[in-house]
C-alpha cells in the first residue's frame, strides 16, 4: 500500500466540501478520481500533496514520500528555460543534474527543446515540462490535477496515450473530469459524489493496455462510470 | 552665506550689511576689508521706477523717501531706528546696531561711481546688450535716461529753501516692491512707519521679493510701480532683459565687506580660496575682483 | 519624424510672435556651448551636464539599493510590510525639495553639506517611485508560483531569490527608470536653490539672473530634455535584454 485515506473531512469556513474521504492506494497503481465541479478533487489532491490541512482524518503514506505534482495550469516559471525549470524541483531534492534533466525531457518528447522559454512552447508541450518537473525528482507518488483541462481535443488524447506510457509501474493519482480519459488512464476510478463528497463507488478497469477507446469493454466501463457519476447525484 | 562661513564650506564671503555684522557678532568670521575701503562711495541699493508714472507722483515719492533718509541720518534718532530696524529685519540688536554704523544712507547714488560700475560690467562681459541696442544714441543719452536726477533735483532745492516744503498731495495708489527683512530699506519703513506717504496722499501696496532678480522680473510683469534693490539687478536686468525703469533715487552707498575666517590676514591669502559671491555681475562680485587687484 | 516637424514648426510660429528665440538660433547656440565655455561661470555645457548626471546617477544607485530589497520584503512578508509601509506613505508626499532645509541641519556637521543635501534630495526622489513599483511588483508574484515552489519543497530563500525576484524584475526596471527621471528632475531643481557652482541647473539660474540670455536659458533646457530622452531610452533597451522571456 503506497498510501492510505482515511476519513478526509474539509471545510471551507461553514462550507463542508469534503464529507468523509477513505480509500487505498497499492503501489504502482493508476487511480483517477472523478467527479462533478466543485466536489473537492482538487482539494483533496492539495491535501495529499501537504499543501491543505484536513479538518479531519488522515494521510498515511508507507515509506519515502517524495510527492511529484502536475498543475492544471502548468504553472512553469517564465523566465526559465523547459530545462532550468525541470531543474528547479530538482534543487530542493539535491538532485541538480543536467543530464537527468536532459534525458527526462526527451523521455516526455522535447528533446532539442531544452533551452526554449515556456512562451516559446505550446500548451501541450508546456504540460510535457510540467510532467517532466514532476517526474525529475523520481517521486513515490505523482499528483495530476486536470493537466490536460486546458489543451484541445487532439493533443489531450496524444498526451494521454503518451503518459500512459511515461507514467507506466509509477503510483499515480489522476483527478480529471473526463470520463474517458479516467476509463483510458486509470486502474481503478473513484468516483466521488457531489459537494460535501464522499467516495461513492470504487470502479476497477481490467482492460489490458494500450487501451482501445472503441472496443466493447472500454465503453462497458464507461456506461459503468457515467452510470455511477447520475446515481452520485441522486445521494 | 553666513551659514555656509560657519558650515566652513566656504573660506569667505563678499556680502553687504546686516550679513556682514552678523557673522562678526556671531563669531563665524572677521572683516578682512570692508567696501569703502576697495571702493569708495559704490552704489549699493537705489529706488527705482517704471517708466510712465507722472511727475508729480513720482515727485511726492521721492519726497517721501528723502524724509526717511534724513530722519535715519539724524544721530538723534539713533534709538528710534535701532528699534526700526530690528522689527523690520527680525534681526539681532547687536547685529543691527553695528550694521548700521556701515550702511551709508543716501538720497542719490553716485552716478560717476555708477558710471564705474557700468563700464565693468561691460568689460566682463556681463552686458548682452549695448546701450544703442536698446534704442540710445550713445551712453551719456542712456545714463540721463536712466538715472533720472530731475525729480531729486527739484525736491532737494525746495527744501533747501523751505525745510517743511510739502509737494503736491497726488492721490494715487503706488505698488512698492522691496527685499524682504533688508536693512537697507529700513527708509521705506521708516517712511511707512512715519506716515510720510500719507502725507502726500499716496497709498503704498507693498509688494515683497526675495531678491533683486525677482523684483526685476515684478517690473518686467507689471505687478509693482516703484522698487528699492541693488543697483546690480537693476543695471543687469535694464540692459540685458531691456526692463524699462529708472533710477529717481538711492538708497544707500558702501554697507559691504570682505568676510574671512580665521587664519586668513591678507588679500593675497585668498588667492586659491574659496570666496562666496551673492552673484556673478553683483557690486559684490567686482569689490572682490577690485580688492585682488589693488589691494594686494 | 512628423511629430519632430510639427514640433519646430509651432517653435517658428511661437518665435515670430514672441521674442522667443528662433530653434536654429538655439541650435547654434547649443552647439557652441557644448564645447565652448560660457563666458560668466567658465564652464561648457557638456561639464555642467556631466556634472549633474554623475550627481544623480550616484544618488539614484544608493536609492535603489535600498529601494529594491525593501520593497521585495514589503511584497513578500505581511509582517514587514504592516511595519515598513505606513512610514512609506507618510513620508511619500513630502515633495523632495522640501527636504532641504532639513537637509541642510542634518548634514551640518558633514563637509559639503551643500553637494551631500543635493544628494540626499536626488535619493529621496528616486526612491519612492522605485521602491512603489518593486513593492507592487513584488506583492503581486502569482500565488500559482509560489503554491508549486512549495509543492516541490521550496525554502523561502528560494522562494524570494527564484520566484519572487525574478517576477519582480519588471518592476525593478520600471522602478529604476521612474525614479531616474524623478532624479534628474530633483537635481536640476536642487542645483537653483541650494547652489555649489557648477550643474545644468545652477547654469540655468545665473543664465537667468544674469539676464539677457534666453538663448543659453533654452539650450540648458534642451538639454535637460535630451539627458532625460537618453537615460529612458537607455534603460528600456537594457531591459529587453535582462528580461528576455517575455
Amino acid at each position: 500500500m503506497a498510501l492510505v485515506v482515511k476519513g478526509i473531512r474539509k471545510f471551507y469556513g461553514k462550507l463542508e466540501v469534503i464529507n468523509k474521504i477513505s480509500f487505498k492506494v497499492r503501489s504502482g497503481e493508476f487511480i483517477c478520481i472523478i467527479g462533478e465541479s466543485g466536489c473537492g478533487k482538487t482539494t483533496l489532491l492539495k491535501i495529499i500533496a501537504g499543501l491543505e490541512k484536513p479538518d479531519e482524518g488522515s494521510i498515511e503514506f508507507s515509506g519515502e514520500v517524495r510527492i511529484g505534482f502536475v498543475f492544471q495550469d502548468d504553472r512553469l516559471l517564465p523566465w526559465r528555460t523547459a530545462i532550468e525549470n525541470v531543474l528547479f524541483a530538482a534543487k530542493s531534492f539535491g538532485m541538480e543534474d543536467i543530464k537527468e534533466a536532459r534525458e527526462i525531457l526527451k523521455l516526455v518528447g522535447l528533446e532539442g527543446f531544452e533551452n526554449f522559454y515556456p512562451r516559446q512552447l505550446s500548451a501541450g508541450m508546456r504540460q510535457r515540462v510540467g510532467i517532466a518537473r514532476a517526474l525529475v525528482i523520481n517521486p513515490s507518488i505523482l499528483l495530476l490535477d486536470e493537466p490536460f483541462a486546458n489543451l484541445d481535443a487532439q493533443t489531450r488524447e496524444k498526451m494521454q496515450e503518451e503518459i500512459s506510457k511515461i507514467l507506466e509501474n509509477r503510483t499515480v493519482i489522476f483527478v480529471t473530469h473526463s470520463i474517458e480519459e479516467a476509463v483510458y488512464l486509470a486502474d481503478r476510478i473513484v468516483v466521488l459524489s457531489p459537494r460535501p463528497s464522499k467516495v461513492f463507488r470504487v470502479i476497477p478497469v481490467n482492460i489490458g493496455r494500450p487501451r482501445d477507446r472503441t472496443s466493447v469493454d472500454f465503453l462497458r466501463v464507461k456506461s459503468k462510470v457515467r452510470d455511477a457519476l447520475y446515481k452520485a447525484k441522486k445521494i | 552665506m553666513v551659514e555656509q562661513l560657519k558650515l566652513g564650506e566656504i573660506d569667505a564671503f563678499v556680502a553687504w550689511e546686516p550679513f556682514v555684522s552678523e557673522a562678526v557678532v556671531k563669531g563665524y568670521g572677521r572683516i578682512l576689508v570692508t567696501s569703502s575701503e576697495i571702493w569708495p562711495n559704490h552704489p549699493c541699493c537705489v529706488v527705482a521706477a517704471r517708466k510712465g508714472l507722472d511727475k508729480d507722483t513720482l515727485t511726492a515719492f521721492v519726497w517721501a523717501h528723502i524724509k526717511a533718509t534724513r530722519f535715519i541720518n539724524e544721530n538723534k534718532n539713533s534709538d528710534e531706528i535701532l528699534t526700526y530696524s530690528t522689527e523690520f529685519t527680525g534681526m539681532d540688536k547687536e547685529v543691527v546696531k553695528q550694521a548700521l554704523k556701515r550702511i551709508k544712507f543716501v538720497e542719490f547714488p553716485e552716478i560717476n561711481e555708477f558710471k564705474f560700475y557700468f563700464n565693468k560690467l561691460k568689460e566682463s562681459g556681463y552686458l548682452t546688450h549695448k546701450v544703442t541696442d536698446l534704442g540710445y544714441a550713445n551712453e551719456e543719452y542712456f545714463f540721463k535716461d536712466f538715472i533720472n536726477e530731475e525729480i531729486y533735483k527739484h525736491v532737494a532745492k525746495k527744501l533747501r529753501t523751505n525745510s517743511s516744503w510739502k509737494p503736491r498731495s497726488v492721490n494715487s495708489t503706488l505698488r512698492v516692491g522691496y527685499l524682504t527683512a533688508d536693512l537697507h530699506q529700513l527708509a521705506f519703513y521708516v517712511a511707512l512707519k512715519g506716515g510720510y506717504f500719507d502725507e502726500v496722499g499716496l497709498r503704498i501696496i507693498k509688494k515683497e521679493y526675495p531678491n533683486g532678480v525677482y523684483e526685476m522680473e515684478g517690473f518686467k510683469l507689471g505687478e509693482i510701480d516703484i522698487g528699492y534693490l541693488g543697483s546690480a539687478p537693476a543695471t543687469l536686468k535694464r540692459v540685458n532683459d531691456n526692463v524699462s525703469i529708472r533710477i529717481i533715487a538711492g538708497v544707500n552707498n558702501e554697507g559691504s565687506a570682505i568676510v574671512v575666517k580665521e587664519g586668513i590676514n591678507t588679500i593675497s591669502e585668498l588667492a586659491g580660496k574659496k570666496v562666496a559671491i551673492p552673484g556673478f555681475g553683483t557690486v559684490q562680485d567686482f569689490l572682490l575682483k577690485l580688492a585682488m587687484e589693488k589691494l594686494r | 519624424m512628423l511629430g519632430l516637424v510639427l514640433f519646430l514648426l509651432c517653435w517658428y510660429f511661437i518665435s515670430f510672435l514672441t521674442h522667443f528665440p528662433y530653434p536654429h538660433l538655439v541650435l547654434l547656440r547649443f552647439l557652441e556651448l557644448l564645447i565652448i565655455p560660457e563666458s560668466v561661470l567658465g564652464k561648457t555645457l557638456l561639464q555642467h551636464t556631466a556634472a549633474s548626471l554623475c550627481r544623480v546617477l550616484v544618488a539614484s544607485a544608493f536609492a535603489f539599493s535600498f529601494a529594491i530589497p525593501l520593497g521585495i520584503l514589503s511584497g513578500w512578508s505581511r509582517k514587514f510590510r504592516s511595519l515598513f509601509l505606513p512610514i512609506i506613505d507618510s513620508l511619500r508626499p513630502i515633495p523632495p525639495l522640501a527636504w532641504i532645509p532639513l537637509a541642510y541641519i542634518i548634514f551640518a556637521r558633514i563637509p559639503n553639506t551643500i553637494l551631500i543635501s543635493q544628494l540626499f534630495i536626488v535619493f529621496i526622489g528616486a526612491f519612492f517611485p522605485c521602491f512603489i513599483s518593486v513593492f507592487d511588483s513584488a506583492r503581486n508574484t502569482p500565488k500559482e508560483f509560489i503554491e508549486m515552489a512549495r509543492v516541490f519543497n521550496a525554502d523561502n530563500k528560494t522562494i524570494l531569490l527564484d520566484i519572487i525576484l525574478p517576477h519582480s524584475l519588471q518592476g525593478i526596471s520600471t522602478g529604476i527608470r521612474v525614479g531616474l527621471a524623478v532624479g534628474w528632475m530633483c537635481i536640476i531643481a536642487a542645483e537653483m536653490i541650494a547652489t555649489t557652482g557648477e550643474g545644468l541647473g545652477y547654469f540655468i539660474l545665473v543664465m537667468y539672473e544674469v539676464g539677457g540670455r534666453v538663448t543659453e536659458i533654452v539650450s540648458g533646457i534642451a538639454m535637460i530634455g535630451i539627458v532625460g530622452y537618453a537615460l529612458n531610452n537607455l534603460l528600456l533597451s537594457f531591459e529587453k535584454v535582462i528580461i528576455r522571456w517575455r
